[in-house]
């Protein structure tokens, strides 16, 4: 797994993780980690405070909110673990319904969030493709 | 007092107001003339049942021949109804805009109403439906000359309507105005921005505004009709495009843009440009920090957009991108001469997933030398970018109705090299049910088949899939009236 941070102040960095730590020199304003596990829960210290680095994980640019990382002034704090990419959509489709209000008209839920099999529908289609072939 | 109403007529988007519009009302104040707006696509929406307003939007999409009688009725007499705006002494011009063929069925219907009432004053048409032609393959009049021929509309505009409307209102002639022979607006950048202050922005799901930065496109892939409504590509320069960001920004208080154009990057050197410039007004004023844009986008490989162009379109807002990559075997892609390797849209992905750019991909299931492999190779894709899905930088996946074929279309023109005889299959309408002999296996139930496949698959692999409901109901419309034709066919031979 790489992590990277990147801010145009970035001075320091270390990361924390299964009791860990490691610095990693800062070049072009980023820090790069790799790791060969994949940690439950990972803390990046960074210098100066109280900025807020961008952040990528395998090269997928993070997004705070889905990811559930917190951020203090001194460090961000990642739940990581095995089903962190699941977590991170779980996190996205639930977001994405939320963003529609209580009791969202369906034709809209349709529209934006798109997570619907249609059982009924899928099962009528079929049936038609079977009757279809079986007239032809 | 208003004396120039302007309708949009379903079927467009509901979630903003309509761009045509809007863009369309500088020219009537610019002519000393107070307009109302009446968006008759919202109001739908808004007052019909859920239930009803699927069947009509099915029915405006040609997807369902007819409407139910009693909701048919009831779609006259509520058309009826909001007809009494009009029929005010004061109005003098209605314009009303048929925004695609998707709104020409009910146009037809408008029309043939308010030619009833006691309306007297000047009635104009214009958008992309007045040149569209719902019996293409019995009849070469377009909408707007049907309309015209049988006297329901004073005027049609066809093409681009910024300067036809503009000499119309002035009384003078130009191409374009009652002929469908316009001609292309060379400078976008001479236009008026579009106007949005006659809008009740409370009205809409998702407040944004739209902005066309260019019109037409650089390809001409061969399923696509653009090049009918824009045979040249033309582009609004950066700063241009900027400013109008801006101003609207702070006229109306809105953060979110969409792009109206076929692609925002057809000319990737002023698609740069753009970036930077509001990349770098962004980090310099708080007032625009928010902004953020959409809009539909062209994959490239590496050379030709290099990762600076998706680092800008990051730190300038963008918030998600329509890709029409149509299928993932690069040999269907080249049939349809969309121009791009498999390597470049895993190049695409990874620069998206770096900058964290969210994309809607529009598929297209069945295009007429799809064979099994190439399918497969859409299945096998599903799978191994999911991470991508889950990650949401493949925000959505859109399979759509499976591939259908528009009049005058490069495909349709060569349809006799593909050995597509658009009539021979003609159970169904005449866009969805062709069969190419070259390819006979490929026949609509298949490509049914193969839609529902990739639906399924995407839905158990976690992609999110827009607009699933409506296109499997219009995929079951098609089916029905299939059977139902075939059925009618087979009791017409028992017969005879």
């Amino acid at each position: 797994m790489i992590i990277k941070i990147f801010h145009t102040e970035l001075r320091n960095a270390e990361i924390q993780f299964d009791d860990k730590n490691e610095k990693s020199e800062i070049k072009e304003s980023s820090a790069t980690w790799t790791l060969l596990c994949i940690p439950k829960l990972v803390e990046i210290q960074f210098q100066p405070f109280g900025i807020t680095p961008k952040l990528w994980i395998d090269n997928f640019l993070i997004n705070f909110w889905l990811a559930d990382v917190q951020q203090q002034d001194h460090k961000i704090i990642i739940p990581i673990g095995n089903n962190f990419f699941e977590k991170y959509r779980a996190r996205d489709g639930q977001g994405r319904l939320q963003s529609l209000g209580l009791n969202p008209d369906p034709i809209l839920v349709d529209k934006i969030v798109g997570r619907n099999f249609h059982q009924q529908l899928v099962d009528e289609i079929k049936l038609k493709l079977d009757e279809k072939r079986h007239f032809n | 007092m208003k004396n120039a109403i302007l309708i949009n007529l379903p079927l467009t988007e509901t979630l903003y107001p309509s761009a045509s519009l809007a863009s369309i009302i500088p020219i009537f104040k610019s002519n000393n003339y107070q307009v109302e707006v009446i968006d008759l696509n919202l109001e739908l929406a808004e007052e019909f049942l859920t239930e009803e307003v699927d069947k009509i939007y099915s029915w405006c999409e040609l997807t369902l021949d007819n409407l139910e009688f009693d909701l048919e009725i009831k779609l006259s007499q509520w058309l009826e109804h909001k007809m009494q705006y009009i029929l005010d002494d004061s109005i003098n011009v209605l314009a009303v805009s048929v925004f695609s063929i998707y709104s020409v069925k009910i146009s037809k219907l408008f029309f043939k109403l308010l030619k009833n009432t006691k309306f007297t004053g000047l009635i104009i048409v214009g958008g992309n439906g007045v040149s569209s032609n719902l019996n293409s393959t019995t009849n070469n009049k377009s909408h707007g000359e049907d309309l015209l021929q049988n006297e329901l509309v004073d005027h049609v505009i066809f093409g681009e309507g910024e300067q036809s409307l503009n000499c119309l209102l002035q009384g003078e002639q130009h191409p374009g105005i009652d002929v469908n022979t316009p001609i292309q607006i060379e400078n976008l950048d001479t236009l008026p921005k579009p106007d949005y202050t006659d809008f009740d922005f409370d009205r809409y799901h998702d407040q944004r505004l739209l902005i066309t930065g260019s019109r037409g496109c650089v390809r001409k892939c061969t399923f696509c009709d653009i090049e009918l409504t824009w045979p040249k590509f033309r582009q609004r320069s950066a700063q241009s495009m900027f400013e109008e960001i801006v101003e609207h920004r702070l006229k109306y208080n809105i953060n979110k843009f969409e792009f109206t154009d076929s692609l925002i990057n057809g000319s990737v050197a002023e698609w740069i440009r753009f970036n930077d410039l509001l990349a770098n007004a962004k980090a310099k004023d708080k007032d625009l920090e928010n902004i953020s844009y959409t809009g539909q986008f062209i994959c490239r490989d590496e050379q030709s957009q290099k990762p600076i162009m998706y680092e800008l379109m990051h730190y300038a807002g963008c918030r998600q991108i329509t890709v029409g990559i149509e299928s993932f075997s690069e040999s269907v892609r080249n049939d349809m001469k969309k121009k791009f390797s498999n390597a470049a849209i895993d190049y695409h992905l990874e620069q998206c997933a770096k900058w964290a750019i969210p994309n809607i991909f529009l598929m297209i299931v069945g295009y007429p030398t799809e064979t099994p492999a190439d399918h497969q190779s859409n299945l096998d894709a599903v799978r191994r970018y999911k991470i991508y899905s889950d990650m949401g930088v493949i925000f959505m996946l859109r399979w759509g109705l499976t591939m259908h074929i528009y009049k005058d279309t490069p495909l349709f023109k060569s349809a006799n090299d593909y050995k597509i005889d658009i009539l021979k299959d003609n159970n169904l309408d005449a866009l969805y049910s062709w069969v190419s002999d070259l390819n006979p296996g490929l026949d609509f139930l298949e490509r049914v088949r193969r839609r529902i496949e990739l639906h399924e698959l995407s839905y158990n692999l976690g992609y999110h899939q827009p607009n699933t409901r409506n296109e499997l109901q219009s995929i079951l419309s098609l089916l029905n009236e299939y059977t139902v034709k075939q059925n009618k066919k087979t009791w017409i031979l028992e017969q005879a």
